[in-house]
């Protein structure tokens, strides 16, 4: 029988997992939409990987990351829970020991990891604003009715690059449809909308950061070419899509779990928490005018977790 | 006579200054509560949403005082010694605060401008009208004014993280709270400029002699002092707040040079917990393992000198 680890990314938009032998190979990996519901989206991934390694792996260690790493974490009891800098990092460096630039975009955040010698030493994360990152993107698709897959495709086509303002995604929006007014191909717009995200990539997440080559672009939006083609342009540089870019967080998750439990043995529930009723509540603390929102979670009807509460009171159970 | 001060802003240095200064002219001081939610939102909407977050916030604490008081302490900082200047944010708060009550509340504000002395007299004549007790209580107070002289030990061994930013958003447990917990949970001693002594924030050497804002100056000294004492350096920067910007990027360049981590925490109300706990163990795992990385280094570069001596 075969031994490995499992790794389980939990974003805003999509959850990914994979299951990697004891080289970290990927064995297998799933991505699903979120779709607001995280609980249910890690029960089917969960469900899935199960499926796909049918129960042939021995797992020795599970790792869980992205925004959502806690609950994650709660549910399949994790041995470790990671936040997603790192894993980003760590997957790229196992995969590319030479990479000195990570851009990272995904369904609600975009960040960029700078390494040295295979280590990460510094990193930024988008602020205040999500403009350019894939929810837009998938807005965007959908309303010039072409499936988001095909999107970059149709950029790469482009004659003359649109300037289209990147600054926010309102404006930016409203600047398509101007510039779609005045009678201009839907390549070349798309072409400048895929110019504007680097752009305002560049400008807010990565401002101040030297890049230097070899770049590695993850992330969902790394399935955009378009977006791939913008960044070579503006950088000069030729960027790198890993195999595994889609998963990379889970992969990653896996590689921390292997250095956490390192032969100790794992906490790991198994694929069939299917099973077990997991349930979140929120509700808001009424001690004092902060007014938290707690946010808990039950196994079972049992509360196995609690977090979300500025002073303590509710985390410790 | 009920005298108002808001827990906010200037309060977190000169608070105690203030309560025994106007208690010895024979006011009943009222401080407001620690920020909360509540206040913020109070904040909020009385103040235009482009502006920083301190300033929202004090204007919470003043619209929470409004009705409670006869009198609204608030001085108006425009310089200390050396023609350091405040920014325009707190030389203006007296303005956006009569703005803001309008005829609610009466505006005790000194003007500060080098000394602290007169325009806190001034001020006292203005609620008592008996010099010899405003004097007095003036010289009283004086003892509270926070004075570091002492330089803070740095042992071998220890982990510590310098976490610089303007007094009245660490000195707010609002604000700082999951910093300072985040921090402190993972085994750090925390450094803030306000520990240092005055020699150290006061200097005028270097780039520092450029900066004429009085706590741009402190913050920078303070990062030149403590870059090379900690493991890393986190920078509170409140969104909008253009002094900060700037000299942030001098501090990370400057960083960059000296290979030392560095983080910049830009805050406003949205600012999630989440957000701020996430980016500060990221950073202080960057930190960690880069450390290790050195060790490493150092290690075989030993071994192999080792080796030489060894032929």
């Amino acid at each position: 029988m075969v031994e490995g680890y499992i790794g389980i990314d939990v974003g805003s938009i999509s959850t990914k997992g994979v299951v990697v032998d004891r080289e970290f190979n990927v064995l297998a990996s799933r991505y699903l939409r979120t779709q607001g519901n995280p609980i249910d989206s890690i029960r089917r991934l969960l469900a899935e990987l199960g499926g796909q390694v049918d129960s042939g792996v021995r797992i020795l260690g599970a790792g869980t990351t992205g925004s959502a790493r806690r609950l994650a974490g709660v549910m399949i009891q994790a041995d470790i829970v990671k936040n997603e800098i790192i894993t980003h990092a760590v997957a790229a460096s196992h995969f590319h020991p030479e990479v000195r630039t990570v851009i990272e975009i995904g369904g609600q955040d975009s960040k960029i990891i700078i390494l040295r010698d295979a280590i990460p030493v510094d990193f930024a994360m988008n602020t205040v604003c999500a403009a350019g990152t894939g929810s837009f993107l998938d807005h965007q698709a959908t309303r010039l009715g072409r499936p988001i897959e095909e999107f970059g495709a149709l950029a790469l086509k482009a004659k003359n690059r649109v300037n289209i303002a990147g600054r926010c995604t309102v404006f930016a929006e409203s600047d398509m449809i101007h510039k779609a007014q005045l009678g201009m191909s839907t390549e070349d717009i798309v072409a400048g909308l895929c110019d504007a995200i680097v752009r305002n990539y560049m400008n807010t997440v990565a401002k101040g950061k030297e890049i230097h080559p070899l770049i590695l672009f993850q992330g969902g939006v790394a399935a955009n070419v378009g977006v791939k083609k913008a960044f070579e342009l503006m950088l000069g540089h030729e960027v790198l899509v890993p195999e595994h870019f889609l998963v990379m967080g889970a992969v990653g998750a896996a590689i921390v779990a292997s250095e956490e439990t390192d032969g100790k043995g794992t906490k790991f529930a198994g694929f069939d928490v299917a099973d077990t009723a997991f349930e979140t509540r929120a509700f808001e603390c009424d001690g004092c005018p902060n007014r938290c929102e707690v946010i808990e979670t039950l196994r079972e009807q049992q509360v196995i977790d609690r977090y979300g509460d500025r002073c303590g009171k509710w985390s410790k159970l | 006579m009920k005298v108002g001060i808001p827990r906010a802003l200037l309060y977190h240095r000169y608070g105690r200054f203030w309560e025994e200064f106007l208690a010895g002219i024979g006011a009943e001081v009222v401080v407001s509560r620690r920020t909360d939610k509540v206040l913020l939102q109070k904040g909020l909407s009385h103040v235009s949403s482009e502006i920083c977050l301190p300033i929202k916030i004090v204007a919470g604490h003043i619209e929470e005082l409004v009705g409670k008081i006869d009198v609204l302490f608030l001085p108006r900082l425009l310089w200390l010694e050396d023609k350091l200047y405040a920014c325009p944010k707190m030389i203006g708060i007296v303005d956006i605060a009569r703005m803001m009550t309008g005829d609610r509340v009466r505006v005790v504000a000194p003007k500060i401008q080098g000394s602290l002395w007169l325009p806190h007299f001034r001020a006292g004549m203005e609620l008592c009208h008996d010099p010899m007790r405003v004097a007095r209580a003036l010289t009283r107070a004086r003892r509270h004014i926070p004075v570091h002289d002492r330089t803070p030990l740095f042992p071998d061994g220890e982990k510590r993280v310098a976490l610089l930013g303007h007094f009245y958003n660490i000195g707010d447990d609002f604000i700082s709270r999951p910093m300072v917990d985040t921090l402190t949970g993972h085994g750090y001693r925390i450094c803030t400029k306000d520990e240092l002594p005055e020699s150290v924030l006061r200097s005028r050497q270097g780039f520092a002699r450029s900066i004429r804002w009085v706590y741009e100056r402190e913050l920078y000294n303070a990062f030149r002092f403590l870059v090379d004492k900690v493991d890393g350096v986190c920078m509170i920067v409140s969104m909008g707040c253009g002094p900060d910007s700037l000299v942030a990027e001098f501090m990370r360049d400057e960083a960059q040079r000296r290979d030392r981590p560095f983080l910049q925490l830009v805050i406003d109300e949205h600012t999630g917990t989440a957000g701020i706990v996430t980016r500060i163990e990221a950073f202080l795992e960057l930190a960690e393992r880069r450390q290790a990385r050195a060790l490493q280094i150092s290690d075989s570069r030993l071994k192999i000198g080792g080796q030489g001596r060894a032929a």
